[in-house]
């Protein structure tokens, strides 16, 4: 039965893992058409796209994109759910539908419907996709900061903040974000993805104008299926880095441990100690 | 002129109206008890004087200054919570420097501080430990540090021992109790534990349904329970009526329809001025110390503790004579 397993578990891995090596091996090689492995090896394909300034515009424009709406997510979002999830509990069941409508709501949809309202010329083009984004973030973001904000009951951190004397804001910053931060890494190792990746509203709203990493990928694949390799790649390990990235700061989280059990007692309080001068005061 | 006072207290929750009409009063210096079954107010009355939720009407005065209106920061009462809600991202000192930081105090005043109030409590060596390190009780004792620290005029606990083990709980109770002696704090505490109430209070508030059923100290609430509901909640008490107690004694007893008997005073030798009633035991409960005899007699089943020393004598006994006098029977209020 083990032995079955373990079969299973590899075929799975393999084919989860084989066209990643596919293409790997495809933005190596120099041909690979007419045979089983590819005529021969080449650097080519990747030296050609890291020259290409369209390239490096695509990479830059999507990080541009992609941290200016992450950073709105952070600014806005987060802030919001802790207020209803602290002092508007009861809006809490009208929140959560709404911020699933995202993944009900197609693309095509949402982005005619921003084009629709905004291309007047009144509001930037840019504002409108990183707002539709902002939008696609919504259900990421609000599951990871309300699960956090659950597991450290984050109601009674901040009536405790607020008894010691500290203002909302003040127990906001000091108190509940550090304790969220592993819901807000989640959240935003997941938007990060989501907007780095983004295709459909990108396209229909700014298309051409703006070449995000997607969109160049599909314009070089319509050419070269070597280079559109390569852009796959380079998009993959990208992706991988920053992801490792922030997993490494959220792990950065001290680790402790609730295995300690021992009860320390009471001990007498001794002449001139820091205790017998306060009962003493 | 009291401490703490509460007057004709509304507190809504939800629609619902949680604290009726709400009348108490304090002495400084006292560590009174708010005891009640779940879902009586007590909590809800706790978070009334904190300010954490607002009230409808009526007033709270702590040392002659209306507070009914301040937000909870300038109110100056400090609360531990059942779940202690320490902040885990802070160590043991910096969670208990954390008022007196809010207060401005100078850094030297507030690090002397912080160790005076951890060697009162007994976490001096644990000050930089971060508070998922801890155990519950030191949990529980770095809570207490960090509201007695900022010298609140009332400390308000809310359970603040219900999530810890028995024998933890006693041991913590106690030390509580001697703390607040010694420091001299106004505390408010709110249990569902009847025992728990009356080793610390120095008075004790039953809470029913909102409103206060009875007050007093822990002797008077116990030996004198002034209606039904407290004589069923504070102790295990015989529960007779009107005829059952004529029937005993005659149609000399004060008026009332209910009459509570508490069954340690229920003896099996004969004792002066007590009736005697014949009965049969028909159950033993050991409860440590404590023996629990059911026995079944022609007035109804009457409950009869003893302490338990072991006696051969009562394991076999079976047909008793119950001794109870007048004295002891208490008239009950609807």
């Amino acid at each position: 039965m083990k032995k079955m397993n373990r079969f299973i578990i590899t075929l799975f891995v393999a084919f989860m893992c084989l066209p990643i090596l596919v293409t790997l091996v495809y933005s190596f090689a120099t041909e690979w058409g007419k045979s089983i492995l590819p005529s021969g090896y080449t650097l080519k394909w990747y030296a050609q796209l890291y020259q290409d300034p369209q390239f490096l515009a695509a990479i830059s424009r999507s990080l541009i994109l992609t941290v200016v709406t992450l950073a709105a997510v952070l600014v806005i979002l987060v802030p919001s759910i802790a207020l209803v999830a602290i002092y508007l509990p009861k809006f809490d069941h009208l929140f959560k539908p709404i911020v699933l409508l995202p993944y009900a709501i197609p693309g095509v949809v949402l982005a005619t419907g921003l084009m629709r309202t905004y291309t007047n010329g009144l509001v930037p083009l840019f504002a409108v996709l990183s707002g539709g984004l902002f939008i696609y973030s919504l259900p990421f973001m609000y599951q990871s900061v309300r699960s956090s904000l659950q597991e450290i009951d984050g109601t009674r951190l901040m009536e405790a903040a607020e008894m010691l004397g500290a203002s909302k804001v003040y127990a906001f910053i000091r108190i509940l974000l550090p304790n969220i931060k592993i819901g807000i890494m989640v959240g935003s190792l997941l938007t990060f993805s989501a907007f780095f990746g983004e295709f459909q509203l990108t396209n229909m709203i700014l298309g051409g104008d703006f070449e995000t990493i997607r969109i160049y990928m599909l314009r070089v694949m319509k050419v070269n299926g070597h280079l559109s390799s390569a852009v796959v790649m380079t998009y993959l390990i990208l992706l991988v880095i920053i992801s490792a990235l922030i997993i490494k700061l959220t792990n950065m989280n001290r680790k402790r441990s609730s295995m300690m059990r021992e009860e320390a007692a009471f001990k007498p309080i001794v002449k001139g100690s820091p205790a017998h001068e306060l009962l003493n005061h | 002129m009291s401490y703490l006072t509460i007057e004709n207290l509304n507190l809504e929750l939800g629609g619902k109206m949680i604290l009726k009409d709400l009348n108490l009063s304090i002495e400084k210096g006292q560590l009174i008890s708010l005891l009640g079954p779940s879902g009586c107010g007590k909590s809800t009355l706790l978070r009334g004087i904190s300010g954490l939720n607002s009230i409808k009407s009526g007033k709270v005065m702590i040392d002659g200054r209306d507070i009914t209106k301040l937000a909870p920061k300038k109110r100056e009462v400090g609360m531990v919570f059942q779940s202690y809600a320490l902040f885990p991202n802070l160590t043991v000192a910096d969670n208990v420097a954390f008022g007196l930081a809010m207060k401005r105090i100078d850094k030297d005043t507030v690090s002397k501080k912080v160790a005076q109030i951890l060697e009162l409590v007994g976490l001096e060596d644990k000050a930089k430990s971060y508070p998922g390190e801890l155990s519950g009780g030191q949990q529980q004792r770095v809570a207490l540090a960090r509201s007695i620290v900022v010298e609140p005029k009332v400390l308000l606990l809310d359970e603040p021992l219900s999530a810890l083990d028995a024998q933890i709980r006693k041991q913590l109770r106690l030390e509580l109790c001697r703390l607040q002696k010694k420091l001299g704090i106004t505390m408010i505490f709110v249990t569902h534990d009847q025992e728990e109430a009356m080793a610390i209070s120095d008075r004790i508030f039953v809470m029913h349904n909102g409103q206060i059923a009875q007050e007093g100290t822990p002797s008077q609430v116990y030996f004198h329970p002034s209606n039904e509901f407290v004589a069923g909640f504070i102790g295990n008490y015989n529960k007779l009526n009107k005829e059952q107690i004529e029937r005993l004694f005659g149609p000399l007893i004060e008026e009332g329809s209910t009459y509570a008997l508490r069954p340690e005073a229920i003896e099996f030798t004969p004792q002066d001025d007590a009736v005697s009633v014949v009965g049969q035991i028909i159950e033993r409960h050991i409860l440590g110390n404590v023996v629990r005899c059911t026995v079944q007699t022609q007035y109804g089943t009457l409950w009869v503790d003893r302490m338990n020393q072991g006696q051969a004598v009562l394991n076999d006994l079976k047909d008793v004579t119950l001794f109870i006098r007048q004295e002891d029977v208490v008239t009950l209020h609807q």
